[in-house]
């Protein structure tokens, strides 16, 4: 090969273009952070962020797929609930209880990229807050409380939300409250409302509220309040008893009246003649 | 001129006319709903993500100026009502319980639908109750057979089931409780509290609680509870009003035989 045609190889060499390693494409989730707890039914913000990789609109006319554009996919638990084609924030509501948040790059004709490109974090929701250990107690009736069959309970509840029991799953210091009387299971509220307990059993009766989780079952640990109360018996008996004996007392004055009568106006036999 | 030479022309003619380089006329676009699916049951009465997908087409904003069939936006429609014009494959849906049916179509940027339209369609179902399982009910107070006085209250417990007021169009796993006296009508529940009875009368009374669902129809399977209650009333065996008669009867007697006038001896 002369030197001209060396010159002109090395020349063209020298141009092209020097082929380079293309940096794989980068994801990560900026918030919530592994293992969240987010109280008071607050919506989750997803926050992320991607590296080495073109956000585009999916399905545009002559797109030509390729692993350094494409879109992202968000999936709650699985179920995709977002297709996401800018770096921005995501607002998701959830329902309460654990879920797994993810989000994944796919090229613009959906396909994942090789190697699959997803970040995951799981975080839990609740109506409730998200610190604090829950409490209640009873504020009506006081202890040793003589009372009627028929009771109004206040409670005071702090750091648990009340929500109605729908089916939905388990959630940190959320829940309803449970009544019982002298043990047994009376009834569930969830309302801040006052219960009402009637036709209490005579004597001392033991109420405790309880609270617990959506599905019923008692928190871990066991948060409870309890009272006694005496029911005061019926009035009535008494009554009754002290009508009941007035009205022999009168019987018997009757009875013995009606004799002095009787025997005041029975006609007597005359008086025998004195003999002789 | 030969067949040869016409030939050659022709092939000349068409490379000259034809563009450089070669455009590839675009595909008709589609679009397709990917959420939700049809039939779905989304439950607990969360927002509705509806996303979809577009082929060949290019999402602009409404307005713009566009250069034809494959440009444009996509209009949601929900129950034949436009909600949204779509410029990304999300779109979010406050909805109430019940069935809707969402509809989303590709239109140009003057907001004329494309000629064929081109669009996608699904029906599903909200609901505040959770999307499976079956509900079920259980009266927890009192016991089955226990004495209870007049005014008495009977317990349950709902699983499964979101307790929402009556009217709404009829979803899966949502409605309230019907209330069964005897096999009667007594009365409706909405919320998580004791059913309450006063005045009932004395004996054995069947009280029922029934799951429904907004249009007061029972559920598939039904679902509800039953307890069989004995009323004992203190106030049938209170006598006091009889004795008090008594008392003032044998007052009078007892005054009357004590006014009788008694027979002077002669």
């Amino acid at each position: 090969m002369s030197r001209a045609a060396l010159l002109l190889v090395a020349l063209i060499a020298l141009t092209l273009p020097i082929p380079s390693a293309r940096a794989a494409p980068g994801l990560s989730i900026l918030s919530p952070t592994d293992g969240a707890l987010i109280g008071d039914g607050a919506p989750v913000v997803l926050s992320f962020t991607a590296s080495d990789f073109t956000f585009v609109q999916p399905g545009r006319v002559g797109q030509v797929p390729g692993p350094g554009s494409g879109y992202a996919e968000v999936r709650v638990d699985g179920r995709l609930e977002r297709i996401v084609t800018a770096i921005e924030p995501i607002v998701l509501l959830l329902e309460s209880g654990a879920h797994t948040l993810t989000i994944e790059l796919r090229a613009s004709d959906g396909s994942a990229l090789a190697p699959p490109v997803r970040e995951s974090v799981e975080v839990t929701v609740t109506r409730g807050p998200a610190t604090g250990s829950p409490a209640v107690r009873i504020l009506f009736p006081p202890a040793e409380l003589r009372t009627g069959h028929d009771v109004y309970v206040g409670v005071a509840v702090s750091n648990f939300t009340l929500v109605d029991p729908r089916g939905q799953p388990n959630a940190p210091n959320e829940g309803h409250l449970e009544f019982a009387i002298d043990g047994a299971y009376h009834q569930e509220l969830a309302s801040y409302a006052p219960g009402f307990l009637v036709d209490l059993e005579d004597g001392w009766n033991t109420l405790m509220v309880r609270l617990v989780n959506n599905d019923g079952t008692p928190l871990s640990p066991d948060v409870t309040a309890s009272t006694r109360v005496y029911i005061k018996p019926s009035s009535g008996a008494s009554t009754q008893l002290f009508y009941a004996a007035v009205a022999a007392g009168l019987v018997v004055l009757l009875a013995v009246a009606v004799h002095r009568r009787l025997r005041g106006t029975a006609p007597r036999s005359p008086p025998e003649e004195p003999s002789r | 001129m030969s067949s040869r030479q016409c030939l050659a022309i022709l092939v000349l003619a068409a490379l000259v006319l034809a563009p450089w380089p070669p455009v590839a006329r675009a595909a008709p676009p589609t679009i397709a709903l990917v959420a939700p699916t049809d039939n779905a049951v989304i439950g607990g009465g969360a927002l509705v993500a509806v996303i979809f997908r577009v082929t060949d087409f290019n999402l602009t904003s409404p307005g713009t100026t566009g250069t034809g069939l494959n440009e444009g936006y996509v209009e949601v429609f929900v129950d034949s009502v436009l909600f949204a014009a779509a410029t990304s494959p999300t779109v979010i849906l406050p909805l109430g319980s019940g069935s809707h049916t969402v509809l989303v179509r590709l239109v140009a940027t003057n907001g004329t639908p494309l000629d064929p339209e081109v669009n996608a369609t699904a029906t599903f179902r909200v609901t505040r109750g959770p999307a499976s399982g079956t509900p079920g009910i259980a009266i927890t107070y009192p016991e089955d057979f226990s004495e209870r006085g007049p005014d008495t209250e009977v317990s349950f417990r709902t699983t499964g089931f979101a307790l929402v007021p009556p009217g709404a169009a009829p979803a899966p796993n949502e409605g309230h409780l019907h209330i069964l006296l005897d096999g009667a009508h007594y009365g409706e529940l909405t919320t998580h509290q004791p059913a309450a009875f006063s005045d009932l009368p004395v004996g054995e009374h069947t009280v029922t609680l029934e799951l429904v669902d907004g249009a007061h129809q029972p559920l598939a399977p039904p679902a509800s509870s039953t307890v069989r209650i004995q009323v004992v009333d203190d106030r049938a065996g209170d006598l006091t009003p009889a004795l008090q008669a008594i008392i003032v009867a044998l007052l009078l007697a007892v005054l009357v035989v004590l006014a009788w006038p008694r027979r002077r001896e002669k």
